[in-house]
């Protein structure tokens, strides 16, 4: 606007000078020549402020299409952030209202409206953040919860692919932590999505055993052919770093290698019970 | 004794958490409350303050620089704990540095915190031994810093045995089981320590020892 109102005042002053000249000709003339030259630039900058939004609507769309792997990385740490901070003052403030709750119910009023308020903002904070990661994590719709107590279908869907699957389940089940239960459910799904892939109808042996202590997975296929590349390069794809990455996260462990009489095994220990870091 | 303990935190729902928490434990008195560094300055110059809970990270002055302007009080000095959300933190390896006693993880269950202000109040022990010791192990400086040894060099052949055994994590009682001697005796041998060094505390002790080299770090 400073731009045009300069553009105004010049020609305007350059009208003035005209004017001292030739007292009636500017007069005359300026008026609508400087109009239709205001009009001109109305319109030059209103195109160019719309180039500017649909530059920064493309700019918008490219940065979350172009969110590769340092960018998620970037989401993920701070989704992290997020959760940490939340869940922490949440359970400090919970361990605070329990404990003046007869002696102090204003202050534990308090707290639990901190609770409600923490609690409810880092969930919005975190849908927010997962919606910068894209479509992609969308993948949820329609599938089971990740939970171990969905093996069943995870066997079944393997089935379905032409696995011929043994599933046995040993111990009592109980229900386990949240995120030991969502990490026995993934490598699960992995070793079974391997097997799928690295050794097509070939008979496959699922065991969950439940302890008092740990949880056990093992999944045995007896492939040979598509085994026999992959076993030279020990977990070339197949997300045994992930899967062994998920494990120890927890305290556990996975084991996978060729195994007798044939074929591949994948064997993982997730220990219950406190995690102490 | 009543131990007077002051909380510097930013967020007023640590502050308000923490309150709640160690109001119901005997022998603590919460009696002042600070929102940044300079407050909690100010607080402990006007009123007896034992134990402070510092936040490492606090707008206007952060928790290693209110530590040091805490240290200045001398005698009058409160026992410094830091807050940390991370336990592998280099900030909380330079508050010790600067005479801080120990840490605390935000997350530390409630009945470990009363505990952790008393153990640090008494003085006779490092808070979290092993926690504490891989944290400056992990970041203390390399290589003798020449300053140090030189003080390390007016300690007599005693002295060094009683810090190289402080340094491990071990408590005056369990220094004077090793050595053989009264648990007297390691007090004022500590004492000693402390004062030939100018360290004001076991923390700070430790993070010496591995800075002039006296303990390699991994040794047990």
């Amino acid at each position: 606007m400073a731009g045009l109102t300069a553009e105004v005042a010049g020609v305007a002053a350059l009208a003035v000078a005209a004017g001292e000249t030739f007292a009636t000709v500017p007069l005359f003339l300026g008026a609508p020549w400087f109009a239709g030259r205001l009009v001109r630039r109305l319109r030059e900058q209103t195109r160019q402020l719309h180039d500017v939004l649909v530059e920064l609507e493309h700019e918008r769309e490219r940065s979350v299409r172009l969110a590769g792997a340092e960018e998620r990385a970037r989401i993920a740490r701070d989704l992290h952030d997020v959760l940490a901070h939340g869940i922490g003052v949440v359970a400090l403030q919970a361990a605070g209202a329990r404990r003046v709750l007869a002696s102090d119910p204003d202050a534990a009023t308090e707290a639990l409206a901190a609770i409600e308020e923490a609690a409810r903002s880092a969930q919005i904070e975190v849908r927010h953040l997962l919606d910068l990661l894209g479509p992609e994590h969308e993948e949820h719709d329609g599938a089971p919860l990740p939970r171990l107590s969905s093996a069943e279908q995870l066997v079944e869907s393997a089935r379905r692919a032409g696995l011929p699957v043994e599933y046995r389940v040993d111990g009592e089940p109980v229900p386990l932590p949240a995120a030991v239960d969502v990490a026995a459910y993934r490598i699960l799904q992995e070793s079974l999505t391997n097997a799928v892939r690295h050794a097509p109808g070939a008979a496959t042996r699922v065991r969950v055993a439940y302890s008092r202590d740990d949880v056990e997975l093992e999944v045995h296929d007896e492939g040979s052919g598509a085994g026999t590349a992959a076993t030279k390069t020990v977990g070339s794809g197949r997300g045994l770093t992930g899967m062994r990455a998920r494990a120890a996260l927890h305290g556990g462990a996975v084991e996978a290698g060729p195994a007798a009489p044939r074929g591949f095994r994948v064997r993982a220990r997730l220990p219950l019970g406190e995690s102490v870091a | 004794m009543t131990l007077r303990l002051l909380i510097a935190d930013d967020e007023l729902l640590i502050r308000s958490g923490l309150r709640m928490v160690l109001s119901v434990e005997p022998g603590i008195k919460l009696v002042a409350e600070a929102a940044d560094g300079i407050e909690a300055v100010e607080v402990a110059m006007r009123q007896r303050i034992d134990v402070a809970l510092i936040d490492v990270r606090m707008p206007r002055l952060d928790g290693i620089r209110t530590t040091e302007r805490l240290m200045q009080l001398g005698d009058r000095a409160p026992r410094v704990l830091i807050l940390t959300t991370y336990d592998l933190d280099e900030h909380v390896v330079a508050a010790l540095r600067a005479g801080a006693s120990g840490f605390l993880l935000k997350d530390t269950a409630p009945e470990r915190l009363a505990e952790a202000i008393r153990v640090v109040a008494a003085g006779d022990a490092l808070l979290a031994p092993s926690v504490t010791r891989r944290l400056i192990e992990r970041y203390a400086r390399h290589g003798p810093d020449s300053r140090r040894v030189t003080a390390l060099e007016e300690l007599t052949p005693r002295e060094r045995d009683v810090l190289a055994l402080l340094a491990r994590g071990l408590t005056n009682a369990e220094v004077a089981d090793t050595l053989v001697v009264a648990e007297s005796t390691v007090k004022s041998h500590v004492s000693a320590v402390f004062a030939k060094l100018g360290v004001r505390d076991r923390a700070q002790a430790v993070v010496f020892a591995y800075e002039s080299g006296l303990i390699e770090p991994g040794s047990r």
